[in-house]
């Protein structure tokens, strides 16, 4: 069913007619149908992994180079984006190509918005999960604050995720808890050849913008305890 | 420059702190006229306690100030020092110690601060007092400038106001109503009743994100074909999902309209003198805050300047600037009684302004987004702006789920006991109980740290 169909005014936010699992672009695809300040604008997103890994974006027909991640780019809602991930820990060699969907925005302060971009995390487990074969999905939604769990950041390892069983929308679960505003799928289909991959497995091109790394505050190494007098004798 | 609401052509004028000079020299011609002429001229005069104009000549014998015909007096400091022998007024308390005096004792809203005076006019039908016109009136919910609505509101961080159902307060102190983000002040009148009075909403951007993971694995599509039986056709299994066998955690809140009385909150209710300890005053800084660089916050005054910046934050700034009562000074002091002259020839009537308790809470923080571990300071300031003293004043805060309250960081400038205890949002709820009875013009601040979760 087209999406188009579904794009009144008085629809309310919810992707309940639709389905987690459709095909990659359908989803962000409604939301650019529905309206609203979304068309053209590159959505802050920062792309997190474990320590090592490197990621690449997609540049027309090829890979851009490696970057280590974290790495912040500024994405459109709409297209899908192709990601390349390597070096990835326990498993040297092995590279995993997930894809990236923003189906909705954020309306951050002026000045801030590459500060409070959507966090992208690639978990150890996701990575592996998906070179053993399987299909993760993840479908990142901003929290409704009314039903915030009330636990520190730190308390659940500075993200706050579950898992769906089968038979069930990630999609429509994420709508239940919050504003789903990007999809993540990890797994699948591979590169026949990686350097030159086809045209097929990357889809439409779609730019992208570069954003600068987030700044890292270096904490002082520890400071050596200071020599006595009665240490020096 | 104060507002207020002329009754007769019906129209909005505004009113502007007149210097005592003119009021002096003006004499018995200071009427309506004058009033106009005033308004033209549109200065504004500091806003300083015991202000300069206390030099100016004194009001001649035998003139009333009567502005609008409905004899209300209206002059500056300088003007009435002369008739201040004709009249009673009530003595100013002491300013609290630490910030500045100005920062404590000021004359309220309604009345003349400093050098300047305005009139506020009585309804000719009831003889009271106009209400003002609402200054910064918002229209609909708060939304972010340059997006129009609808827009989602997810990202931002509320506390303060007073949401959903309206806060009561039952005669046995029995606090109903208060859900998670209220900011709320209630108080009793002489009069015997106990208001309550909302504070402001403040907004804060902070996004927090979670997400849900979903595994699934294709192992069917397994196809046979048997070269012996060539009349049964390729079979394909169904598709199923395979659930990795790993156990996991949920995060789920649990859902506040089905449990909607915790365990937390049922704790809290019977445990309060047993776990809510009282903890003592903290010395308060004596320094304002750079984020709390407010005439608002400092002073306790309203100024229109600050409006546009403080409108960012701010949803329920109308009660900030009302002007609903009348006032007369007198050396910075209020009159409160009607004292006939000796001579019985010259008399000064003194209309007493009827009786108007009133709290204003403002609440500000010192930023406007902040990422998940970050401190925000709030401040509290809140002023007794009616005419008349309210006593057992007591201010509560119920934070929401996603802020913290940093311990030992609660401040106030006045005397108040302070209590932390335990919410039905994860969190706690904040209570400041003053000690004293607040009076009129008097006030003080509140100062409090959170850290986002």
């Amino acid at each position: 069913m087209p999406a188009a169909r579904f794009a009144w005014p008085d629809q309310p936010p919810v992707h309940f007619q639709h389905e987690g699992i459709l095909t990659p672009g359908h989803i962000a695809a409604g939301r650019l149908a529905r309206g609203g300040p979304v068309l053209g604008y590159f959505q802050p997103v920062e792309i997190k992994a474990p320590l090592g890994v490197s990621v690449a974006l997609a540049e027309g027909a090829q890979f851009g180079p490696l970057q280590p991640a974290p790495v912040r780019v500024g994405l459109l809602i709409g297209p899908v984006y192709r990601l390349r991930v390597a070096n990835i820990p326990r498993h040297p060699g092995e590279e995993v190509y997930p894809t990236i969907e923003v189906i909705d925005r954020l309306y951050a302060p002026v000045g801030q918005e590459a500060r409070f971009a959507i966090p992208i995390q690639l978990h150890q487990a996701d990575l592996e999960l998906a070179l053993a074969g399987k299909l993760v999905t993840r479908v990142i939604y901003v929290e409704d604050p009314q039903r915030a769990l009330p636990v520190a950041a730190e308390a659940i390892n500075g993200e706050n995720w579950f898992e769906i069983g089968p038979g069930r929308d990630p999609l429509v679960v994420a709508d239940q808890l919050g504003r789903p505003v990007a999809i993540v799928r990890i797994g699948g289909r591979v590169p026949l050849d990686p350097e030159h991959p086809e045209p097929e497995f990357m889809g439409p091109p779609a730019p992208y913008e570069r954003l600068p790394a987030r700044m890292r505050i270096l904490q002082p190494p520890p400071r050596k305890p200071a020599a006595t007098k009665e240490a020096g004798r | 420059m104060k507002s207020f609401y002329h009754p007769f052509p019906s129209v909005v004028l505004r009113s502007v702190r007149v210097p005592a000079e003119w009021l002096g020299l003006g004499g018995a011609l200071l009427g309506l006229g004058l009033m106009l002429v005033v308004l033209c001229s549109c200065q504004t005069a500091p806003c300083v306690p015991g202000g300069s104009g206390a030099t100016a000549g004194p009001l001649a014998d035998g003139q009333e100030l009567s502005i609008f015909g409905h004899g209300i007096m209206a002059g500056g400091t300088g003007g009435l020092a002369g008739a201040s022998r004709r009249l009673v007024a009530v003595s100013a308390p002491a300013a609290s110690p630490g910030l500045p005096p100005e920062a404590f004792w000021q004359p309220p809203t309604w009345s003349a601060p400093g050098a300047g005076a305005w009139a506020v006019v009585p309804d000719p039908q009831t003889g009271q007092p106009v209400p003002a016109p609402a200054p910064l009136v918002a229209y609909g919910p708060w939304q972010p400038p340059g997006f129009s609505q609808p827009w989602p509101d997810d990202e931002y961080l509320r506390d303060g106001g007073d949401q959903g159902l309206p806060v009561g307060v039952s005669p046995d102190w029995q606090v109903h109503g208060l859900e998670p983000e209220d900011t709320i002040a209630y108080y009793d009148t002489p009069e015997g009743q106990v208001r309550v009075e909302p504070s402001n909403r403040v907004h804060l951007y902070s996004p927090r994100f979670g997400s849900v993971r979903q595994v699934s694995n294709l192992v069917a599509n397994e196809g046979r074909e048997g070269w012996a039986n060539v009349y049964l056709p390729t079979k394909f299994t169904q598709k199923e999902f395979q659930q990795p066998a790993w156990s996991h955690k949920q995060h789920l809140a649990l859902g506040r309209y089905h449990t909607p009385q915790t365990p937390v909150q049922y704790l809290g209710r019977w445990s309060r003198d047993v776990v809510s300890s009282a903890l003592g005053p903290q010395s308060f800084q004596d320094r304002f805050l750079p984020f709390e660089d407010f005439q608002i916050i400092r002073l306790g005054q309203m100024d229109n300047s600050e409006r546009e910046a403080l409108a960012r934050w701010v949803q329920a700034a109308v009660v900030w600037a009302k002007d609903d009562t009348l006032a007369v000074l007198l050396n910075e002091k209020q009159a409160a009684a009607m004292v006939q002259d000796e001579s019985l020839v010259e008399v000064y009537v003194v209309h007493e302004p009827p009786a108007n308790p009133k709290l204003r809470l403002v609440k500000v923080a010192s930023t406007a987004y902040a990422e998940p571990g970050d401190v925000v300071d709030f401040t509290l300031r809140f002023d007794n702006v009616g005419n008349q003293p309210i006593q057992n004043v007591t201010i509560l805060d119920n934070l929401s789920g996603r802020l913290e309250y940093v311990p030992d960081s609660a401040q106030c400038s006045l005397k108040a006991q302070f209590t932390a205890e335990p919410n039905q949002a994860g969190s706690e709820l904040l209570r400041w109980e003053l000690a004293e009875p607040l009076q009129p013009g008097q006030g003080g601040i509140i100062r409090f740290r959170c850290r986002v979760r």
